[in-house]
């Protein structure tokens, strides 16, 4: 381009520079250019809405919003099932509660049909018949009458259908199972029959034998001033009661 | 369709999306582009790599891309800053020649000024090769772009960041020195 007058360049040289100048680019490197400058040229992905850009945190967020209000939820209202350990046998009840005839009445209104419920009435039922031809006809009156509705009806027939009777041991530790399972399973019902025992006379609508074993359960947990105690009451209440052998 | 258009026009078109224009752009250049970078560093691998990495500068500074100037100045531009980095990394003298660290125009002829190389090319593209290796390289790059790049003296200065009294001499320089290593030929 000799396009000024100062231009120092040569004519008959810049001829032979055309004419001997040669060289072209591989075809694999012109594909390759061709390519990038199609792909950079290739209109981009739309940007997503803002919505769908904080799909993710927002997901997060609610999920320990959900997470605090749970946790919140349950220190305030504990479900039935925490409250029992914290009545468990190995934490002082009072004595009203521990002689209280909640113990079939409860489970079976609490859990009908359930065998924690079921189970132990079945159990003691024959262990109760025979109890009934030991007793004193004032007893046996309070025997018939039963602590509290629900809880009749089972023992009663269930000695009515004359069951074979099981050993004591093992109606012993139905007993005591069947005490940790009520505690543990109906907690709700129980202030219930606990009001009404803590009134006038609760002890004579308490069931002799389950009274019983109520004492010897607790003095296998090693509780035997409170078993003391019920058994004083379990005298007065139940004057002509012949004790077995084991709480003499 | 694109033969009418000016370099800027497909550059701008390229910048908002048209391909077709960047082809066309491509196609008026990749010769000299080439032959410039093959003729400046002396070495087909090394001029193929230096012209790809030119054109992917190209391809991605499309977005910002304004006319300022002519797009043959801006693309050698690029292809003299890619020449100075690579100078800079492995030839430190090559780069002071580039920044005017040393008076290119006062040092002596490459190493393949023997004879028996000269034997070796013996055709016109061989001589004229062998009479731009002896140049210094920036009385070569002045040369090169003037006559593949077809660029003006202010458009060389603009290249290659200096004056336009620079570039005149060395590209008197250059010329003489051609014109008297084929002056057979001419």
């Amino acid at each position: 381009m000799n396009d000024t007058p100062d231009d120092p360049r040569d004519p008959k040289l810049s001829r032979l520079y055309r004419k001997a100048s040669q060289g072209e680019p591989p075809p694999a490197l012109d594909a390759a250019i061709l390519a990038a400058a199609r792909t950079a040229a290739a209109p981009q992905r739309p940007p997503r809405p803002w919505w769908r850009r904080l799909q993710a945190p927002f997901a997060l967020a609610a999920s320990v919003v959900l997470a605090v209000i749970l946790t919140v939820t349950m220190e305030r209202n504990p479900p039935a099932e925490f409250d029992s350990p914290a009545s468990a046998p190995g934490k002082e009840r009072p004595a009203a509660e521990q002689k209280a005839p909640a113990g079939p009445d409860v489970g079976s209104s609490a859990l009908p049909g359930t065998p924690s419920a079921i189970a132990p009435e079945r159990k003691d039922a024959p262990r109760r018949a025979e109890v009934k031809q030991e007793m004193p006809t004032d007893a046996r009156k309070s025997l018939a009458s039963p602590p509290s509705p629900a809880g009749s009806g089972a023992p009663e027939s269930a000695a009515a259908k004359g069951l074979p009777a099981p050993a004591a041991d093992l109606a012993n530790e139905s007993l005591a199972g069947s005490e940790r399972r009520k505690s543990l399973a109906a907690p709700a019902a129980a202030p219930a029959p606990q009001a009404s025992h803590e009134s006038a006379a609760p002890v004579a609508q308490k069931h002799p034998e389950i009274w019983l074993e109520e004492i010897r359960s607790l003095r296998r947990q090693g509780r035997s001033e409170e078993a003391e105690r019920s058994l004083r009451e379990f005298r007065a209440a139940y004057p002509d009661y012949r004790l077995p052998e084991d709480l003499r | 369709m694109h033969d009418d258009l000016s370099d800027e026009r497909l550059m701008l078109a390229y910048r908002d999306g048209d391909t077709a224009s960047f082809e066309a752009l491509y196609a008026r250049y990749r010769s000299r582009l080439y032959r410039h970078l093959a003729h400046q560093c002396g070495d087909a691998r090394l001029a193929e790599e230096f012209y790809q990495d030119i054109w992917l500068k190209v391809i991605n500074a499309r977005a910002d891309y304004e006319p300022l100037a002519k797009f043959s100045t801006w693309l050698y531009r690029i292809a003299h800053h890619r020449l100075i980095d690579h100078y800079r990394q492995h030839a430190r003298n090559g780069a002071d020649l580039f920044d005017g660290g040393i008076d290119p125009d006062e040092l002596p002829a490459a190493d393949s000024a023997n004879p028996a190389r000269q034997f070796e090319r013996s055709d016109l593209a061989s001589r004229l090769t062998l009479a731009l290796e002896e140049l210094p390289a920036a009385q070569r790059e002045a040369f090169l772009l003037a006559e593949e790049g077809g660029l003006s003296l202010e458009e060389i200065a603009a290249a290659t960041a200096t004056g336009r009294e620079t570039v005149k001499s060395r590209l008197r320089y250059a010329v003489g020195k051609l014109r008297h290593s084929l002056q057979d030929l001419l």
